[in-house]
């Protein structure tokens, strides 16, 4: 019994080692992390194609990898969005960040709009990606509200691939991501530590 | 008579030997008004709700002109305003080009570097944001368009990112990889009655 529980304990410190929360701000991105077996409801549009990818990820199991063809006239000509039940509240400061690695130095314009013409910027910022898994952020206040609204990240400056995880979308100033327990009961980890203790 | 031809001949040998020297460390540039000191805009153009205007003397790099642009709002999309050098430009094929300038801004604000196609889709080559600060600084981007030229084209920059008091000044286009700015703009030398060819009439004691 007390191997067991022992056992259980260092399952539930391992599971809360290494799993990341969204954010201690409520994340308002769904399926931000990929781990929902579908692409949904992220969405390219242009010369690029979006998959899951279970190779290469940052957290979990999957990222959403981006793969970009052609180095188009402008660099907004292709791009990922997220802008499934989006809208901005005029005067509210947001962060949008997400964890990116790219298949060499990556342009990428992040770019909070209005999701209609004529496409209104909200604190869009060009950001350089590497080969690294790295967070990048953007805070951002819109003067108005906006909606629809779209988070998107105009990505043919050039025709790097690109591998996007983690990504947040929150109320607030930025704040890294955080390490929290979570309920362990029927995770990898609680199973593997059961069977340990019988 | 042989000592003056003699010191001719070797003040425009030595004229043209400076002029190579200079070719060589500062390529041609190909922007005229480039430094503002016509104490006019053209060929300059701009686009959108900004103002263009002279500096005061005291906001100018060097000499005593500059380019004073005053965007009073963030536009919609930072393209939404900009200003342009595209006198009859072009991009040629194959042909390595850096576009250099001297920026300041108050407050700081961004500036969109953007050599393009002149018309629709406005085709992007080199495009680069830059981050300006109050005290000047030389910002720069380099490109070369491959295999066909560029008819027509556009050194335009994007100005609206925000509200802000921008200032420019000694802009280079040339052909070749960037130089560091050596503090004036690159000209053609004419020997004939520039100080080298005066400092060679001098030295002939048979100077007439």
């Amino acid at each position: 019994m007390a191997l067991r529980l022992a056992a259980r304990g260092i399952a539930v410190a391992l599971v809360a080692t290494i799993a990341f929360a969204a954010s201690a701000q409520d994340n308002l991105i769904s399926n931000g992390d990929f781990e929902a077996d579908t692409t949904d409801p992220w969405g390219v549009y242009g010369d690029a194609t979006l998959t899951l990818d279970t190779a290469e990820k940052h957290g979990g199991s999957a990222s959403g990898k981006v793969e970009v063809a052609s180095v188009g006239a402008n660099f907004w000509d292709a791009g990922l969005q997220y802008n499934v039940d989006v809208t901005f509240t005029g005067g509210m400061l947001y962060t949008w960040s997400a964890f990116v690695k790219s298949t060499g130095a990556k342009q990428i314009n992040w770019k909070p709009e209005l999701a209609a013409d004529p496409w209104t910027a909200y604190g869009e910022e060009m950001k350089t990606m590497t080969g690294e898994w790295t967070e990048y952020y953007l805070e951002f206040t819109p003067d108005v509200d906006a909606d629809p609204a779209s988070l998107t990240m105009h990505i043919q400056a050039d025709d790097e691939d690109f591998w996007v995880d983690d990504a947040r979308w929150y109320a607030g100033a930025y704040t890294p991501p955080v390490i929290t327990a979570v309920d362990a009961e029927g995770k990898v980890a609680t199973t593997w530590g059961s069977l340990k203790s019988r | 008579m042989r000592v003056r031809t003699f010191g001719r001949w070797t003040a425009a040998a030595v004229a043209v030997s400076l002029a190579i020297t200079i070719a060589g460390a500062q390529e041609e540039n190909l922007v005229t008004n480039a430094d503002f000191e016509d104490e006019l805009l053209d060929p300059w153009g701009n686009y959108g709700p900004i103002t263009v205007e002279l500096a005061d003397k005291a906001d100018a790099h060097t000499g005593t002109e500059a380019m004073k642009i005053t965007v009073a709002a963030a536009g919609v999309n930072f393209w939404d305003a900009g200003v342009q050098f595209s006198d009859n430009i072009f991009f040629a094929k194959n042909t390595d080009y850096t576009w250099a300038m001297f920026f300041k801004s108050d407050p700081p604000v961004r500036v969109n570097i953007k050599p393009e196609l002149g018309a629709d889709p406005w085709t992007a080559y080199g495009e680069n944001q830059v981050q300006l600060t109050e005290e000047y600084q030389e910002f720069w981007t380099e490109w070369n368009v491959g295999g066909s030229d560029v008819v027509p084209a556009s050194l335009t920059l994007h100005v609206q990112f925000d509200a802000a008091t921008i200032w420019m000044d000694d802009v280079r286009w040339y052909e070749g990889d960037y130089e560091p700015f050596e503090g004036g703009a690159p000209q053609s030398v004419d020997p004939i009655g520039k100080a080298t060819t005066t400092w060679g009439r001098l030295k002939s004691p048979e100077h007439d």
